[in-house]
């Protein structure tokens, strides 16, 4: 009896196939992800260099803006690549570097409240597990996996989201109220104050809110649904909740929606395929 | 079920790496469930934000844990005396959605609140349902730099 190849060039060590593409779709997300920061990072380095910030919690190399900006230009070339390069030992020794510039921009006084380095870390360290399984299993077995270890990932950041929300505060809608629909200068929210009177605009954050939560919460099982709903429903969440709240979120949002699209790319899972 | 193949393909196979991918995503879902049922998840993630954790790695691999749009949060700011008027409307009392000290830590707030020189208290306050903390800190502005000292919490 045989198994199907791995999508692997043994003799070569080189990844090939549809596992790689989908690889190169994810980190390539990250990609963008990372890019749209870019305007930010060099107003901030700016900042950071007139008006340091002396703090007693963070150590002081994590204090540095010049620790930061190389975290973030190295995660960029690292990426890019990731993207590129075929091989498979160096995509996971880039995997596990890139993973390290994530972690630190995770961790810097300047760049931690930013959740984009969060989302890229955990799509990189699905991508660095993918890689690194892809000369050991048969290539009918391994999208499924991949497909089952994305979703419990976006299963697990959209239960982040929405167990931190379950309190009265984002169920009454005036968090969302506060922060958005007060005053934010975003076509939605200009939008919504142009047509409900300002009486009714908390009801609507209220309502607003509660979608919210419960659209994460919902998101939170991706991993019980079937693939292609499950990632179909991802996606969905992922871009109406930025379309719909501010545009600084597709750079948290994108490398998502790589990680959302393997249920769709990886096409239907072995126990559905003619089995061997 | 999708996540039983997957716990039976790992086990055939005595895949380790894929085990401990597994394990900690299964960690990090049962500390975030914690979040709703228990006490103790929550002061830890106000902790967090309030970087108050009892150490920095503690707190390091906190920051693994997906805490977007989490709690309750505001800051106020009591300046030392008057402020311009082009600063005066960063040094409103808002809400935040995370991370309520980036108001000083990050590079938008800093700037538009300490460029012009501006020293005071700052109070941070996060409530998660019937549990809450407030922090206050110190944030003195000199020509070249902030300087931001904790003062109390409760």
């Amino acid at each position: 009896m045989t198994s199907a190849l791995p999508p692997t060039d043994s003799v070569r060590g080189r990844i090939s196939g549809r596992l790689r593409t989908i690889d190169q779709i994810v980190v390539g997300c990250v990609l963008i992800s990372l890019l749209t920061k870019l305007h930010l990072f060099f107003a901030g380095y700016l900042v950071y260099r007139q008006l340091p910030l002396a703090d007693p919690f963070f150590p002081a190399i994590l204090q540095n803006s010049h620790v930061y900006l190389l975290a973030y230009l190295a995660s960029i070339l690292i990426t890019t690549l990731c993207v590129i390069l075929d091989g498979q030992r160096e995509n996971m020794v880039l995997r596990g570097l890139l993973s390290g510039c994530l972690f630190v921009l995770c961790i810097h006084q300047q760049t931690y409240n930013d959740v984009t380095f969060m989302t890229c870390l955990w799509t990189v360290v699905w991508s660095f597990w993918l890689v690194s399984q892809i000369s050991r299993r048969p290539e009918t077995e391994l999208p499924e996996m991949a497909t089952t270890f994305s979703h419990l990932v976006l299963s697990m950041i959209f239960l982040g989201g929405a167990v931190g929300k379950m309190t009265p505060g984002y169920w009454n809608g005036d968090v969302l109220y506060a922060i958005y629909f007060e005053s934010r200068n975003y076509w939605f929210f200009n939008s919504i104050r142009a047509v409900v009177d300002e009486q009714s605009l908390p009801l609507v954050a209220c309502w607003y809110s509660r979608l919210v939560i419960v659209m994460e919460s919902v998101c939170a099982l991706l991993w019980l649904m079937p693939a292609r709903l499950a990632s179909t429903l991802a996606l969905a969440t992922l871009f109406g909740v930025a379309l719909l709240s501010n545009w600084y979120l597709f750079s948290v949002v994108a490398c998502l929606a790589g990680l959302a699209s393997v249920g769709l790319l990886a096409g239907r899972p072995s126990g559905s395929a003619p089995s061997a | 079920m999708r996540v039983v193949n997957l716990i039976r393909s790992i086990t055939a196979r005595r895949d380790f790496g894929s085990a401990i991918f597994l394990g900690v995503i299964l960690l990090i879902s049962g500390w975030l469930i914690g979040m709703a049922c228990t006490a103790w998840v929550p002061l830890n993630t106000m902790n967090r934000f309030h970087l108050q954790t009892g150490s920095f790695p503690a707190w390091s691999l906190q920051q693994l844990i997906p805490a977007m749009y989490n709690l309750e949060n505001e800051f106020e700011f009591r300046p030392d005396g008057p402020v311009p008027e082009s600063v005066a409307g960063y040094l409103r009392t808002r809400q935040l959605n995370h991370f309520p000290l980036r108001v000083v830590t990050f590079f938008d707030y800093r700037y538009g609140m300490f460029h012009s020189g501006v020293s005071g208290e700052l109070i941070i306050r996060s409530r998660y349902r019937d549990q809450q903390l407030t922090t206050r800190w110190r944030v003195d502005a000199f020509p070249d730099r902030l300087e931001l000292d904790f003062r109390s919490s409760r």
